[in-house]
């Protein structure tokens, strides 16, 4: 498949033509290290100011100064540090060259930094700088520590069979967890530091020789072009590089599951890992791995694809099944069968609203209440699903308010909102369900239609890094189709999809037959 | 921007350009479950039978399962010149909008059948608001006096009739349904005659069926049932057929979908009838012969698969092939019978209830166009030449009847 470049970095443009950001890192200065320690010193002061937690330890007369910030270092490595220095101080230290210092310290990676730019970095990101009379530049020792969360489930994307791990907020683990399951050479990390305040790390994860080059060259490309103050989580990333920023529907799919990225990774798709977030994206998506769980790999085939399907019906149920229900009731009640048409009529009789209205105040309500469920804390969790439950259902019912009917149908439209696996795809269905509502209750199926079809055309014309967002059903894929809506079983998956990895195709090799067909 | 906008505007102008009828709320609109067609001289009479979704579906707010104290119908009459006029007059006395999408049965009344019913037909051919698949009945007396009667214990009598109808088209196919599109494509073809089924009420106080306290009895004094078949010709009512000889004719028209045949054992006199026979599926094909120059005779072949022995008295050996076919033999009989029984009724009717015309006209354009001037001429002059054959697959779960072991008993004491 040949794939069409089409990013236009207008965002980017309207960034230049007004100022670029200032502040953090970037305005510190270039000027090189070559002062005694002490002269050092002052700079740090004066760039970090005097906040607390910044220590400055002179050693050995001042001929050695140690200066690291004490909230993002480990106070047993920097002990360690230390005891290295104090053995160091006793032998020679005016002579010592930077590959001896290098050699004789145990506590973490040492690293030269020869400006006053590259030392303040890399004391931000936890290391002590050490400065040695005599020798040029700062000596920088990566002791990182701080405050972190240990691994987790995944709260957001929870599975029944698979790995129960997910990210944390911290890159480094996040790092490790993804080279935990990927144990090949070709796993290529790409780093970038975004956000002039945040001075955030954003890795680019990619299998050289499975994934695109071209891609992982936009991938690239657009980061690099990120001229922002600050990115403090995944979404922010998300919207910058986007390919269309005026649509409901995600095109970079995000996940806090290391085993989804791993995958997704061994299909030729990039993954952007941003530190101080558990979530990493993925990109480039099509519009149906929307709808996948990494357990639809670990389940039986049979009953993934079943799952995968059931989930396909209920995202056109989320979208279409309150502005159905209107427009049947209201203009086509031919199409309904005569004994429901009469129990629905029985209902309708005595509300007092017409079905649009109806229909609009009970989806509000049920989205205030979702809403209140995530936002309140969670003490107080058990009222809300009392109020929901008993006075906005039954007591709505029971007063003649609403109809049963429509309390069938939009907790049944919730529900089914719930089984889309990702969040921003469910975001975007409930968006576009009201649009829908509005159109079926002044035209009824027609204006349903009249919705659906520029909807879909705008689904068909959104694309994902270059890749159409709608693939492998439009344009239509034959062999990408087995891990649409059916997964076929591993062994016969031979191929992975040829318009991510075009270079790599086969996943498969030949298998003795006895494992894939018992005989 | 601008292209999203033009995509807006298009479509705004799409929506409101094609110009969609009105909403209606379902609260505002009152579903007719049957419409009677009656006259009364000039001006027709026309009945709804309206539901009240409040009595007979879930009503509001749980506590009573809805109904009880109010019928689950509503029955008016509205006079007018035109069957539309007087349809329109329904909106001086009903505040909701009649709704004839879910109307299940059409009754014409004797008057209204005998006048002509083209005008009927016109009305649901030309609406759209009315379906062309519903049932048609007709009524000795007025149509209006069927949609007040109740049919216990169903909620709603006008569905309960088109069940009826149904279920005995189904079940025993003594009297063939028919739809008003079915009856405009009979009454416009050459043959230009159709059956429908006639419902009356049975003798007694009709008045009873009219109330909620018929619901209080176990059986009501009277009941309504389908006991005829009406033939319309041309655009009106000629006659009745009874149920054998409609029996006849629905084997003749290959519209038996499943029913049961009586028979009497070999040798046993022919009035009393000891066996049955489930007819599961039966097919007739009718082919015209040329038996003179101007004259056309009908082959009849029929063939019944009648699967099951339900009923049997006789002395057979079950297990034997020769008493299996003499079963066949007899119950073949019985349909020939029947068919003829049929048929001579719809000789005597001078009609062409088999349809017999279009046939001839298909297998023979010319002659047809010779024949048609004098066609009930030629009607009489038709004879059947019947073939029946029937299946009997399977014979039920014991081989001999109960008359033989009884018998055998007996014999050994």
């Amino acid at each position: 498949m040949r794939r069409v470049h089409r990013y236009r970095p207008h965002l980017i443009q309207r960034k230049n033509k007004t100022k670029s950001t200032t502040g953090g890192l970037n305005e510190a200065e270039n000027r090189p290290i070559n002062g005694t320690p002490i002269d050092t010193v002052g700079f740090i002061q004066e760039a970090l100011g005097s906040s607390p937690d910044i220590h400055i330890r002179k050693m050995a007369g001042e001929k050695l100064v140690v200066s690291y910030i004490d909230s993002l270092i480990d106070p047993q490595l920097l002990s360690e540090l230390m005891s290295n220095l104090e053995a160091l101080i006793q032998k020679e230290v005016e002579s010592i060259s930077k590959e001896q210092f290098a050699d004789s310290i145990r506590a973490g990676s040492v690293k030269p930094a020869s400006n006053q730019r590259e030392m303040l970095a890399g004391m931000l990101t936890g290391a002590a700088a050490v400065l040695i009379d005599g020798l040029e530049g700062a000596m920088l020792v990566s002791i990182p520590g701080g405050a972190r969360r240990s691994v987790e489930e995944p709260s957001s994307q929870t599975v029944i069979r698979g790995p129960k791990e997910g990210f944390t907020e911290e890159i480094s683990t996040n790092l490790s967890l993804l080279r935990k399951r990927l144990r090949a050479p070709e796993l290529r990390l790409e780093n970038r530091v975004i956000g002039t305040y945040t001075q955030t790390r954003v890795v680019v994860a990619y299998i050289k020789g499975i994934a695109q080059p071209s891609v992982v060259e936009e991938v690239l490309k657009r980061l690099d072009a990120i001229d922002t103050d600050s990115i403090l989580e995944s979404g922010y990333i998300e919207e910058f590089i986007q390919d269309r920023a005026f649509t409901p529907f995600p095109t970079i799919l995000n996940t806090e599951r290391p085993d989804t990225v791993a995958g997704a990774l061994l299909d030729g798709q990039v993954s952007i890992l941003i530190d101080g977030t558990p979530f990493a994206l993925i990109c480039p998506v099509t519009f149906f791995k929307f709808f996948l769980s990494s357990e639809d790999y670990y389940q039986r085939y049979d009953i993934s694809s079943f799952l995968r399907n059931i989930r396909l019906f209920s995202f056109l149920v989320a979208m279409l099944l309150p502005s159905l229900y209107i427009a049947v009731t209201t203009f086509h009640p031919e199409m309904l069968p005569t004994t429901m048409l009469i129990s629905v009529a029985a209902q309708r009789e005595g509300t007092p609203l017409p079905a649009l209205l109806e229909a609009m105040l009970m989806e509000i309500t049920f989205e205030v209440i979702r809403e209140a469920g995530v936002r309140m804390p969670r003490v107080v969790g058990p009222a809300i699903s009392i109020v929901g439950a008993l006075v906005l259902g039954q007591a709505a019912v029971q007063a003649g308010l609403v109809s049963a009917v429509m309390v069938i149908i939009v907790s049944f439209t919730a529900i089914a909102n719930f089984v889309i696996p990702t969040f921003a795809m469910s975001a975007a269905v409930r968006l576009i369900r009201f649009g829908l509502m509005i159109l079926a209750g002044t035209f009824g199926l027609y204006g349903i239609l009249s919705g659906i079809i520029p909807l879909l055309m705008h689904l068909v014309s959104l694309q994902s890094f270059g890749i159409p967002y709608f693939l492998p059903v439009a344009p239509l894929n034959g062999p990408n189709m087995k891990d649409v809506f059916i997964r076929v079983p591993w062994p016969k998956m031979k191929r992975r999809p040829d318009f991510l990895s075009p270079d790599n195709q086969v996943r498969q090799g030949k298998s003795p037959k006895g494992s894939q067909n018992e005989t | 921007m601008r292209r999203i906008l033009l995509c807006c505007v298009a479509v705004l102008v799409c929506l409101t350009a094609a110009g969609c009828w009105n909403r209606t709320e379902l609260d505002e609109l009152g579903i007719t479950a049957a419409t009677g067609f009656d006259r009364d001289g000039d001006d027709w009479e026309m009945t709804y039978q309206v539901i009240v979704p409040s009595a007979s579906g879930a009503s509001q707010g749980g506590g009573s399962a809805g109904g009880g104290s109010q019928p689950s119908v509503y029955v008016f009459t509205t006079k007018g010149k035109t069957i539309r006029e007087a349809a329109d007059l329904g909106y001086t006395e009903n505040p909701r909008r009649l709704y004839f999408g879910h109307t299940e049965i059409l009754v014409i009344g004797k008057g209204a059948a005998e006048t002509g019913i083209e005008q009927i037909l016109d009305v649901y051919f030309r609406n759209i608001d009315a379906r062309e698949t519903v049932l048609v009945a007709v009524t000795d007396g007025k149509a209006s006096e069927i949609l007040r009667k109740m049919v216990p214990p169903e909620k709603i009598p006008g569905t309960a009739l088109a069940e009826l109808l149904r279920k005995q088209d189904n079940n025993s196919s003594y009297f063939p349904v028919v739809n008003v599109f079915e009856i405009a494509q009979k009454l416009v073809s050459d043959a230009q005659t159709v059956g429908v089924p006639e419902i009356i009420v049975t003798d007694g106080n009709g008045k009873a069926l009219e109330s909620l306290d018929v619901n209080k009895t176990t059986s009501p004094p009277v009941k309504m049932k389908v006991e005829r078949l009406g033939v319309l010709h041309l655009n009106r009512l000629v006659g009745y057929l009874n149920r054998d000889e409609s029996y006849g004719i629905a084997w003749l028209t290959n519209q038996v979908k499943g029913s049961t045949i009586s028979f009497s054992c070999s040798g046993a006199d022919a009035n009393s009838k000891n066996g049955t026979l489930r007819i599961t599926s039966g097919k007739t094909k009718v082919t015209p012969v040329r038996a003179e120059e101007q004259h056309y005779n009908m082959r009849v072949e029929t063939e019944a698969s009648g699967n099951l022995l339900m009923e049997f008295m006789c002395q057979e050996d079950l297990s034997k092939p020769d008493s299996i076919r003499a079963i066949e033999k007899a119950a073949a009989e019985e349909i020939m019978k029947k068919i003829q029984m049929g048929w001579g009724a719809s000789q005597k009717l001078r009609v062409d209830l088999p349809g017999f015309a279009d046939k001839i006209h298909r297998k023979d354009p010319k002659a047809w166009k010779k024949l048609e001037n004098n066609w009930s001429e030629e009607l009489s002059r038709i004879e059947l030449d019947i073939h029946v054959k029937v299946k009997l697959e399977r014979h039920g779960l014991i081989k001999k009847s109960f008359d033989t072991l009884l018998n055998q008993n007996s014999g050994q004491e």
